[in-house]
């Protein structure tokens, strides 16, 4: 069975004319192709690119500026939370007295001029917000994203609810998620895709391991603080998520937040407490899938 | 195209066509299809760099300061060659992409440093008196503010320089400056919102032996002060008693004390909206930064006033302002004598107000003759305290935050009692005027911050053959890779390719037969052309059955911050806080006695080791050849000049340990570590493993796990270093899960047997550590060891340097080796 010509300029077969300069035509448009494949010949040849960031929580002192600042040190307490945010961008409460007038402050902006006042989908206002965004000029594939909250005895999270109706459950209010702003309307995040939006998961679900394995000795050195392999959360989600070209992109990760006014202690409902992002180590690690392109 | 692989040469007319001039083309193709030898054109791959972290405003506290970020691009293993600096391709820069979580609104972000002294409470934000209706707010740490966004104005440069280790000339001290972007912030982060911003079109060739420095400033974060920005707490002395008539009057004041994360509060109050505040459960501390009194407008006002001189006219706004800086928060009286500006210099004496106390908190004498003294008095702090109990019992906030605010009132009067006011000219303190006078309680411009800054610089580098091993016995093999699956060993996988048999030479050439030639040629090019790892479900770190293409690894960086979110973090301060002094400042000295550090317990000076762990899935096809180390010593709000040294260098007395290895215990019943690399140093032992010193940073060469340290010679250092082979990595499955011995330690770290892979080939993460410690203590109060900064802004860095292979997502695809002739595969 003859087969037809898909590359090349000619068809051959009986009854056609076989000449030297259409086989010559065949053969260069062959030998070309090889020589320089176009990018539908090159089967799936995609390239790993990684972004990894993370966040250690500082643990600073209540007042460095008291005299017994030094011994004072025992007493850490929580201050650092930049980059962690709010998920919702507050009007100001009330009205400047003066507004904004020429030698005043700069206030937060008026409520109408806030521009995004929930910037995240799906969540509430009542969450704290790790969010990293990049941007590339070529098309790529979001491929994994693996965040991990590591724990151990100095930071201590059992991602358990301690207290309440679900005392004993993995908690179920980490949300993960990412954004693309809209190519036409990037600023206004009501009109952002969501391709990743995960939230009411159980903690359970993204153990790093199983209880039963918690305190297992590593050998790496150097080695952490109990000398064992991690513990805590590594949220792996694998969206696969074609990025456009120029598309910005956003993950986020957040975190609910309990207000002392419904547990005596931070640490009465589960282990987030008022400070959630100083109960874990973090590490965020983006994995993208780019083409390898021809020069 | 220039040397194309295959060529066809030309059928000219009047010669007898034969069997070879069209079979010896085709079997050529044929032949490198076969051998995985198809070359193709120059493909380039990409990979990216990226940084995040959050710089501060106190980053840039200091005139030239700024945040430096190391990079380096040594050749592969197989390459390098330090004597003649060989290389096969340089790594080009050719996009970078940088944002910061501005909250998704073209507004300035405050920094936490608006708060400092970081005490429970952080600060007094001031708001705006307006007698019983407070109302005004200032944003809060983390929170939004409509600042002039040109202080987001931001410079990038790209340093280049020769490392420390390969100078052979003296030029490692010379930097080059190959790279400028000077990104403007309204232009960027204003109401057109471009964030992430992208500059394509780069094109800067990386020397592979040479090292790389990005710097960046952004000063205006730190501006706290400007012509249209000061943070108002204005207290008009409105209707401002008449010299004699009333000695005393009172400023009302609304302090607000911010919460620990910014964001919405309300409190209820009798007029207006519901305010809702929490109040801390310690007490609060004062915390005044900056007093503006003087004149706004004198347009508004008696264009008379002077206030020494006695020269009539108009002032503009802002002239003859004097400025104090001031704290209340220590347990003495400070002397203030900064900022003090003429023509009304004077003296401040500040007093501290301990909670609950009441009385004079500030005087002021001016410099006249006689010279007056103004007392700042706080009245009824039982208010503070009595309203504040008062709020509390109608909290009711559901974000969780810590908030409250305060009514106060100021008395000021001078010793004699006589009201505070301004003098005009040379008349005494009875001349009848109102009073414009102001006070702010204020702390000038918001200090902003860029969080979660990410820098992601990509990076494009040209395809060549992967990395293999020639068997799997390290004794014997050579080339050699540590942990590559032994089903493959990373050989390119031939295959075999129908093709027509030749006709004789002399034979007739049918129409069919071309055309089943041409046929069998077109076959892998339709169903494309593989190469690389497959990654998905049952092809984990396997290889195509048959592989045409010859090229298919690029230059791979992952680029991991170790304590990114640090701010400068010191042994001990070069410059201590005097007790009761309050010279220590933000931004001078950094943080001293390793305070903030995690995992230390009791008193300083704290032996305890600090470290930071990131864990990272593992790549896919990933053959790891360099880990280079970037210990940061460099000054938070540092503007140290190039070459200045490393601070830590010369007197950091401890150990650094860096560690990256391989685990496979995510969701599974092995939780096994496999050592990759390892390196610990102390000043004393840092010196063989130094690839580059310069301004505060020390970049080390973290070896690979080996046997001997002849494996260590194609590497920064040589063998020295004693570096290992390549290490291959990626998930396995069942048939990719066998995997060539690996090493046990690098071998000045003990490295003595090659063994099975702990992780058995199932490694699912990458765990990079970074550990600091020091038997003296990181806290060390009692010696003298100086200005070490264990941990600048930015963090430590760990670059993971190898070669990435492609990957695809089909390993069980059609294989093209079909006769056409039965139309099978």
């Amino acid at each position: 069975m003859t087969k037809s010509s898909r590359l090349t300029p000619n068809q051959f077969g009986a009854g056609l004319t076989l000449d030297a300069t259409r086989l010559e035509q065949d053969l260069v448009a062959l030998a070309n192709r090889y020589n320089a494949p176009l990018p539908v010949d090159i089967a799936r040849r995609w390239v790993e690119s990684h972004l990894v960031s993370g966040y250690i929580p500082n643990t600073f002192p209540v007042d460095p500026y008291t005299p017994d600042y030094p011994t004072a040190m025992g007493a850490q307490t929580v201050v650092q939370a930049l980059p962690w945010m709010g998920a919702y961008n507050p009007a100001p409460v009330g009205t400047a007295a003066d507004g904004t007038s020429a030698a005043g402050m700069a206030p937060p902006p008026a409520a109408a001029d806030i521009v995004n006042a929930y910037r995240h989908k799906g969540t509430t206002r009542d969450i704290l917000t790790w969010e990293t965004a990049w941007t590339q000029t070529k098309p790529s594939l979001l491929d994994v994203i693996t965040l991990t909250l590591a724990t151990d005895s100095f930071y201590v999270n059992s991602f358990t609810y301690l207290s309440g109706p679900k005392s004993g459950q993995p908690v179920d209010d980490i949300v993960v998620q990412v954004l693309v702003d809209s190519a036409l309307d990037s600023s206004n995040r009501v009109a952002s895709l969501a391709p990743v939006l995960v939230r009411n998961f159980s903690a359970a679900d993204f153990l790093i391991s199983l209880p039963a394995f918690s305190g297992v000795a590593d050998t790496m050195q150097p080695p952490v603080l109990d000398g064992t392999v991690p513990t805590g959360l590594c949220i792996q989600l694998f969206p696969r998520q074609p990025i456009p070209e120029g598309a910005r992109v956003r993950v986020a990760l957040s975190l609910p937040l309990y207000e002392s006014t419904l547990q005596a202690a931070p640490s009465a409902i589960n282990n987030f407490g008022q400070h959630p992002w100083q109960t874990f180590v973090f590490s965020s690690h983006v994995t993208l899938l780019q083409p390898a392109e021809a020069v | 195209m220039s040397n194309p692989q295959f060529t066809v040469k030309s059928f000219a007319r009047g010669v007898k066509l034969t069997t070879q001039h069209v079979w010896v083309p085709a079997q050529q193709i044929q032949s490198a299809l076969q051998t995985s030898a198809v070359q193709g054109q120059e493909v380039l791959a990409p990979f990216q760099m990226s940084w995040t972290f959050t710089p501060q405003s106190e980053t840039f506290g200091s005139v030239g300061a700024k945040v430096m970020l190391p990079m380096a691009f040594p050749p592969p293993q197989q390459e390098f060659d330090a004597t003649t600096r060989s290389y096969q391709s340089a790594p080009q820069l050719v996009e970078l992409s940088i944002s910061f979580d501005q909250r998704a609104d073209p507004a300035g972000i405050v920094d936490e440093w608006q708060c400092w002294p970081f005490n429970t409470q952080r600060t007094f934000y001031s708001a705006i008196l307006g007698g019983p209706t407070e109302t005004a707010l200032v944003p809060l740490p983390g929170q939004i503010s409509e600042v002039d966004l040109s202080r987001y104005d931001t410079v990038l440069k790209l340093i280049q320089k020769v490392p420390t280790v390969l100078d052979t000339n003296g030029d490692s001290n010379t930097e080059q400056e190959i790279l400028t972007l000077e990104l403007p912030g309204q232009a960027l982060f204003g109401s057109a919102q471009f964030n992430p911003y992208v500059i394509d079109g780069l094109s800067v060739y990386m020397n592979p032996y040479g090292m790389y420095y990005w710097t960046m400033e952004t000063p205006g974060l730190a501006a706290k002060t400007g012509p249209t920005e000061i943070q108002q707490s204005a207290l008009l002395v409105s209707g401002a008693p008449y010299g004699g008539s009333k000695k005393v009057y009172y400023l009302h004041l609304s302090l607000l004390i911010s919460p620990v994360v910014g964001d919405s509060y309300t409190i209820a109050t009798s007029a207006g909206p519901t305010y809702t505040y929490v109040w801390p459960t310690s007490s609060p501390v004062y915390y005044v930064d900056q007093i503006v009194e003087g004149l706004v407008s004198l347009a508004s006002a008696d264009p008379n006033w002077d206030f020494v001189n006695g020269v009539p006219g108009v002032y503009p706004p802002g002239s003859g302002w004097i400025m104090a800086t001031f704290k209340t928060t220590g347990a003495v009286a400070d002397t203030i004598t900064t900022s003090v500006s003429a023509p009304l210099a004077a003296t401040f004496t500040s007093t501290n107000m301990a909670p609950g106390s009441t009385g004079n908190f500030l005087s002021v004498t001016d410099n006249l003759t006689p010279p007056h003294t103004y007392t700042y008095e706080l009245l009824a702090s039982d208010t503070l305290e009595t309203a504040a109990a008062g709020l509390a019992a109608a909290i009711n906030n559901n974000d969780g935050y810590l908030a409250t605010s305060v009514g106060a009132a100021i008395q000021m009067q001078n010793a004699a009692g006589v009201a505070f006011k301004f003098t005009q000219g040379t008349h005494d303190n009875d001349h009848h005027h109102p009073s414009p006078c102001f006070v702010w309680f204020s702390i000038g411009r918001p200090l902003l911050a860029m969080p979660n800054l990410t820098l992601a610089a990509m990076f494009k580098s040209p395809l060549g053959p992967r990395d293999y091993s020639q068997n799997a016995n390290p004794a014997t093999s050579s080339p050699y890779v540590q942990n590559i699956p032994t089903k493959h060993l990373g050989r390119p996988a031939t295959g075999t390719m129908y093709l027509p048999t030749e006709p004789a030479p002399n034979a007739l050439i049918t129409g069919d037969d071309w055309q089943n030639v041409v046929t069998a040629l077109e076959a892998p090019l339709l169903n494309g052309l593989r190469s690389g790892y497959g990654r998905d479900p049952g092809s984990e770190a396997d290889i195509f059955p048959w592989e045409q293409l010859a090229n298919d690894a690029g230059y791979q960086v992952i680029n991991v911050q170790m304590f990114p979110n640090w701010w400068d973090v010191r042994r001990k301060s070069i410059n201590p806080k005097a007790a009761g002094a309050n010279t220590w400042q933000p931004g001078q000295q950094g943080y001293p006695y390793g305070v903030g550090f995690p995992y230390l317990t009791g008193a300083p000076p704290y032996t305890d080791p600090v470290v930071d762990q990131r864990i990272i899935r593992v790549p896919t096809g990933f053959v790891l050849h360099h880990v280079l180390v970037c210990q940061n010593s460099f000054p938070y709000g540092g503007n140290r000049v190039w070459n200045q040294g490393n601070l830590s260098g010369t007197l950091f007395t401890g150990t650094m340990k860096v560690g990256v290895a391989l685990y496979n215990g995510l969701r599974s019943d092995d939780l096994s570590t496999q050592q990759l690399a390892y390196l610990e140093w102390t000043n004393i032992t840092a010196a063989p493993y130094i690839v580059d010193t310069n301004s505060g940073y020390r970049v080390l060469n973290c070896p690979l796990v080996a046997t001997a340290n002849n494996n260590g010679t194609h590497s920064y250092g040589g063998t020295a270093v004693g570096t290992g082979r390549p290490i291959w990595m990626g998930p396995g499955n069942s048939t990719t899960q066998s995997r060539t011995p690996i090493a046990d330690m690098p071998f000045n770290f003990g490295g003595a047997t090659y063994g099975t892979p702990k992780t058995k080939g199932g490694e699912n993460l990458l765990l990079v550590r970074w550990s600091m410690e020091d038997a003296a203590g990181l806290g060390d109060t009692a010696g003298s060891k100086g200005e070490e900064v264990l941990c600048g802004p930015g963090g430590h860095q760990v670059i993971l340097i190898g070669k990435q292979s492609v990957v695809g997502s089909d390993t069980n695809g059609k294989v093209v080796s079909s006769n056409p002739a039965t139309g099978t595969w």
